[in-house]
């Protein structure tokens, strides 16, 4: 399973934390010194999967911002890699050419959209435009006017109907 | 909607102004929290969840928002859908399962699990599955389980996904839904299908054996043409789990696996295939050799994720298959070079699984060349670290390149102890195994004498732990092979020269070349080779003089040993006046009283062993020697100095050969247990007492001989009671080594007598722990002869670096080092036993009879049900308050609360309003 889900820019400002298990004040901020000194030091030849404790830290990079996640010693990380990229996929079509500032204003948006992908540390859904009709379908119960809708309007449509397409 | 919110700081501006506060970022957030503690009491609901959204953020930035728990509570049981999922965000970040009034939240949960609308069901369910504690658990799980037949495909997922965070907390959950649990993993929609198929994956894990029923279900799965990659993973990962468990399965998945190794172009779940190879399937040579096959394309790889992941599955197919490693090598020896140290670290381990007597010399090579090269590119770090201090190296930059410096560290480590593995003893009951297993001939030992111990001892930055396992190894292996003394005498020399300041590094390099061309000749791979390492440590040594000579870089544990080596085999040193000099040059500052100890009785060997036309020479060196130690700030120093003084002194002028009895005969090895070969004698009685302390404990009857009034010491708490007589346990102990002590005291002198008596207090040379740490030489002696019985088999002992004496070995038998590791091991195996156990326990049959076991646990939870339905009418209620009481306690007061009561008009909860006025009651 994942034990959380981090974004942090290259100062190591958090911009998301998500815990998937209860951890305590200190934890957390050992996880975070830890993974400051530990993954934001690394350079881009270096591989990314990084051994912590019995876990392992996989992230990935994109511009400033480091997208880090912790899973089993025995989860495949070359999927969660891919899952961390499908993660950035959606924000960006959601926010359109998502940057470091959209997550910092709209910070809970992004958190809905990880909790339409990941469930309690587990993958729930991992197709994209399922992923986004799932939360713009919320968004349309929770605002009159939703700030954030699909670009075009056969883009619900395309996103409800490809709701069960495969990913293969 | 005109209301509060107008003048109410939004998200946006609170984001814009901790931005614009950076200076004074906790100050400005203090004045934010109470202003937002303010606005969570209005009773406007979109201002409180505002107020809630704003806490968000702050827990996010790491500030603690313990205090609107209940606030929290009340946003997520807005009707409004903005609110509520405001508020189940707050709560799933926020919460923890300590935290109090989670209790509260049941009622909800049921309330939205149960809603006819979508999003109200689904939110209630993300955050479920985060929170979901064991008494939430067992209040929700038949609301979550009805969830499971949910007609809509997206709530039977979350449902599932929920329902395994619900059995990790409440594993008897599972029997009860096992049954629908399993109609999922055949349901109509794939993303629920693969939902089901993660939590098996997961469940499976504690619990395999229960799980193996579900395999033909899965084994479809997997031949189904239109199963998703990411469920092909998971199930995959499954498979692997069960092969173990079930050999059949392993013959059934050879020919899907292969041709999904074949077919596929998913990196992740190529990876996966080979992974499951590599648990199950080691037996089928067809997938083992397309896994080899696959794997190596990963080593090769130029993405630096798939050489990470190559080489980690790669290592357990070696443990199997060796022959895949040899295939593999210079593939795993280029992953040596790789810039990622975690990298080199995999590799490190491969190249430990194809060292073999043939290749050992040349691995050796390449790896001592590796590490003397890492060392040489630290120091360019170091310069560009120090000079970067006046130039424009700015801090980020440092920080990165301090950190890399550091991080080398455990790679080297590894290099040396990687090197260090081959000098390694082995123990085993088994003749056969037994020795060393890569070293035969006098020659392989020379080699490794030289090169290894002697090129490891060399490097500059190899840290004190290495060290000392390379004096141990000498010690050793000097004492165990016979054959090559003159070698390890030489090299010891050497070691203690290269650090006495007089003579610089050329002389060890020139010990050392000379000694490897006398028995290396044949080996001209290896001599040139040392030629080249030889210039590379040369260049290291001039580039940075410095950092060499300030450093010291021979541990007080290896300069002891090579001090040792050097004493003890004096008679087989070529040239006396100049060890005699290494020896008493060797700069003390930073050794032990223990090395120093063995330093000084080494220089008495050498004098003791030296011919005749030396002895001149040689007395007023060691005598000033001698000398210059009286004054040492260490006891044991100035003891053995002394002693050495008087009887040089002593014999001042008449035949040295008065002194050579002093080290008379050989120490032989001797192993750690050999105490238990010594036959009890049957007149020994351990069982009475030396002291008849008749009914009073020991700790009384002390007090009473010494005459302490009983009153003064307080005697009767039991605490105190119990500790002091554990203490004087030891006295016990110590009582029958020295039966006079107590039984002799007068009333007067039995209180010294009793701190004597006190471990620590020892006179120290009679403790075994003095000897344990030190080697006083003729307690050696006297002990090796004392315990013939040790010495049947020579080689079979062990003879323990730094532990010589027998005494010493027994206190370590006694303590049995080996013996607490392997209890500390059974504990962790049982502890985690247990875990699983609980997880067998309940998971067991889960699926084989589904009618019997589901039957009898839902007897037994409606039994629980019942009960607790009897004792529940109070319950919660009672609980709710305390829960809120404690809150009362444990908040730390972060806001001024001195205001009028809270109005709790929206909340829904019945406890509320008491719970407000506990709130301001507690905080004012």
């Amino acid at each position: 399973m994942i034990h959380w889900i981090l974004l942090i820019n290259r100062q190591g400002k958090v911009r998301l934390s998500k815990w998937y298990e209860s951890f305590t004040e200190t934890e957390r901020s050992a996880i975070l010194r830890d993974v400051q000194s530990h993954v934001l030091t690394r350079s881009s030849k270096m591989c990314n999967v990084v051994d912590r404790k019995d876990n392992k830290i996989v992230y990935k990079r994109y511009a400033s911002l480091y997208f880090i996640a912790c899973i089993d010693a025995d989860e495949n990380e070359l999927a969660m890699m891919e899952l961390l990229h499908v993660f950035v996929e959606v924000l960006d079509s959601y926010f359109g050419n998502v940057c470091e500032l959209d997550l910092i204003f709209h910070f809970t948006r992004a958190y809905w959209i990880l909790d339409e992908m990941f469930s309690g540390g587990e993958l729930l859904e991992c197709d994209k435009s399922a992923v986004l009709a799932a939360v713009y379908s919320k968004d349309a119960a929770a605002e009159p006017v939703p700030e954030f809708a699909p670009k075009t309007p056969s883009g619900a449509h395309v996103a409800s109907a490809s709701h069960s397409s495969r990913h293969r | 909607m005109f209301n509060g919110t107008l003048f109410q700081q939004s998200l946006q501006d609170l984001v814009k102004g901790i931005r614009a506060h950076r200076r004074d970022e906790d100050e400005y957030v203090r004045t934010k929290v109470a202003e937002i503690a303010e606005e969570c009491r209005s009773a406007d609901h979109a201002k409180k969840a505002t107020a809630v959204l704003k806490l968000t953020h702050l827990q996010m930035m790491g500030h603690s928002i313990a205090f609107a728990s209940f606030h929290i509570i009340e946003v997520m049981s807005s009707s409004d859908f903005f609110s509520k999922r405001i508020g189940y965000l707050a709560a799933a970040q926020s919460f923890s399962p300590t935290t109090d009034v989670l209790l509260l939240t049941t009622n909800q949960f049921k309330k939205d699990m149960t809603s006819v609308k979508m999003q109200d069901c689904s939110q209630a369910l993300t955050c479920l599955a985060k929170l979901v504690t064991e008494e939430l658990g067992r209040d929700l799980e038949s609301d979550v389980s009805l969830l499971l037949n949910s007609p809509r495909p997206y709530i039977r997922k979350k449902a599932l996904l929920v329902l395994y965070r619900l059995i990790m907390v409440h594993p008897d959950t599972l029997p009860v839904v096992s049954a629908r649990f399993k109609e999922r993993l055949t349901d109509k929609d794939p993303s629920v299908i693969c939902a089901a198929v993660t939590v098996t994956c997961e469940l499976a894990r504690a619990s395999p054996r229960s799980f193996l029923s579900l395999a033909p279900v899965l084994y479809q799965l997997l031949m189904s043409k239109d199963s998703s990659n990411w469920m092909l993973i998971k199930i995959v990962k499954l498979m692997g789990v069960l092969t173990p468990l079930e050999p059949r399965l392993g013959k059934k998945l050879v020919e899907p696996l292969t041709t999904l190794m074949r077919s596929t172009r998913a990196k992740s779940l190529l990876y996966e295939c080979c992974c499951t190879v590599t648990l199950g399937l080691l037996s089928y040579p067809e997938a083992v050799e397309l896994c080899a096959q696959r794997l190596g394309e990963f080593m090769n790889d130029r993405d630096q994720n798939l050489k990470y992941l190559g080489l980690l599955s790669m290592r357990r197919l070696i443990q199997e298959h060796p022959q895949v490693a040899l295939e593999h090598r210079d593939n795993i020896i280029d992953c040596l070079d790789d810039e990622d140290i975690g990298i080199r670290m995999r590799a490190l381990e491969l190249v430990s699984e194809f060292i073999t007597k043939r290749t050992l010399r040349d691995v050796s090579r390449i790896l001592l060349r590796k590490l003397r090269k890492s060392c040489s590119d630290e120091f360019a770090v170091g310069e560009g670290l120090e000079s970067g201090n006046n130039s424009s190296v700015d801090d980020l930059e440092k920080l990165l390149l301090s950190s890399a410096r550091g991080r080398e560290a455990p790679y080297r480590s590894a290099l040396a102890k990687e090197l260090l593995k081959v000098g390694e003893f082995r123990r085993s009951s088994d003749p056969g195994k037994r020795g060393y297993e890569m070293l035969s001939t006098g020659d392989d030992f020379a080699w490794y004498v030289n090169v290894i111990l002697g090129g490891l001892a060399e490097i500059p930055m190899l840290p004190p732990d290495i060290r000392d396992i390379v004096g141990e190894q000498l010690l050793e292996i000097t004492s165990r092979v016979e054959a090559i003394r003159p070698v390890c005498v030489k090299i010891a020399l050497a070691l203690l020269e290269m650090r006495t300041g007089s003579a610089d590094s050329a002389d060890l390099k020139r010990a050392l070349e000379e000694d490897h061309t006398e028995h290396d000749e044949s080996d001209h791979d290896s001599n040139t080779d040392n030629d080249e390492t030889v210039s590379e440590g040369e260049k290291t040594q001039s580039k940075k003089p410095s950092a060499f000579s300030s450093k010291p870089v021979l541990s007080a544990n290896l300069a002891g040993n090579a001090a040792w080596v050097a004493g003890e085999y004096a008679e087989l040193i070529e040239n006396h006046v100049r060890a005699c000099r290494i020896v008493t040059e060797f700069p003390k500052k930073h050794l032990d009283a223990a090395a120093q100890v063995r330093v000084l009785t080494a220089s008495i060997k050498v004098y003791v062993s030296c011919s005749d036309d030396a002895v001149d020479d040689l007395r007023p060196v060691v005598l000033n020697y001698t000398k210059s130690l009286l004054s040492s700030q260490f006891a044991e120093v100035q003891e053995r100095a002394c002693f050495f003084k008087a009887i040089l002194t002593e014999v001042e002028g008449s035949e040295r050969n008065m002194l050579a009895p002093l080290f008379e005969g050989k120490l032989i090895p001797v192993d750690y247990r050999a105490q238990s070969k010594v036959p009890v004698s049957p007149d020994l009685d351990l069982d009475t007492p030396l002291l008849d302390t008749g009914s009073d404990s020991l700790y009384t009857y002390l007090l009473k001989t010494i005459g302490t009034p009983e009153d003064e010491v307080e005697v009767g708490d039991d605490d105190s009671d119990l500790f002091k007589e554990f203490a004087f346990g030891s006295v016990t102990l110590s009582l029958s080594e020295r039966p006079i002590g107590l039984a002799t005291g007068a009333t007067s002198s039995a209180q010294t007598t009793l701190l004597n008596n006190l471990p620590g207090a020892h006179d120290k040379t009679d403790s075994p722990f003095y000897l344990g740490s030190s080697t006083a030489k003729e307690k050696e002696r006297m002990a090796n002869k004392a315990v013939p019985s040790g010495l049947e088999e020579e080689t079979r002992f062990k003879y323990e670096a730094g532990k010589v004496s027998t005494e010493a070995a027994v206190v370590i038998s006694e303590e049995n080092p080996l013996g607490l590791d392997l209890s500390d091991e059974e504990r962790t195996h049982k502890v985690s036993a247990e875990g699983t156990e609980r997880y067998d326990a309940a998971f067991e049959g889960a699926f084989d009879q589904p009618q019997k076991a589901t039957a009898s646990k839902v007897e037994k939870r409606k039994k629980r049900k019942r009960k607790k339905k009897k004792e529940g009418k109070s319950g919660p209620k009672s609980k709710t308050n305390g829960g809120v009481a404690q809150t009362k306690d444990d908040q730390p007061s972060l806001i001024d609360f001195d205001s009028d009561p809270i109005e709790a008009e929206g909340s829904s909860t019945t406890t509320a309003p008491k719970v407000s006025v506990n709130l301001t009651e507690s905080l004012i």
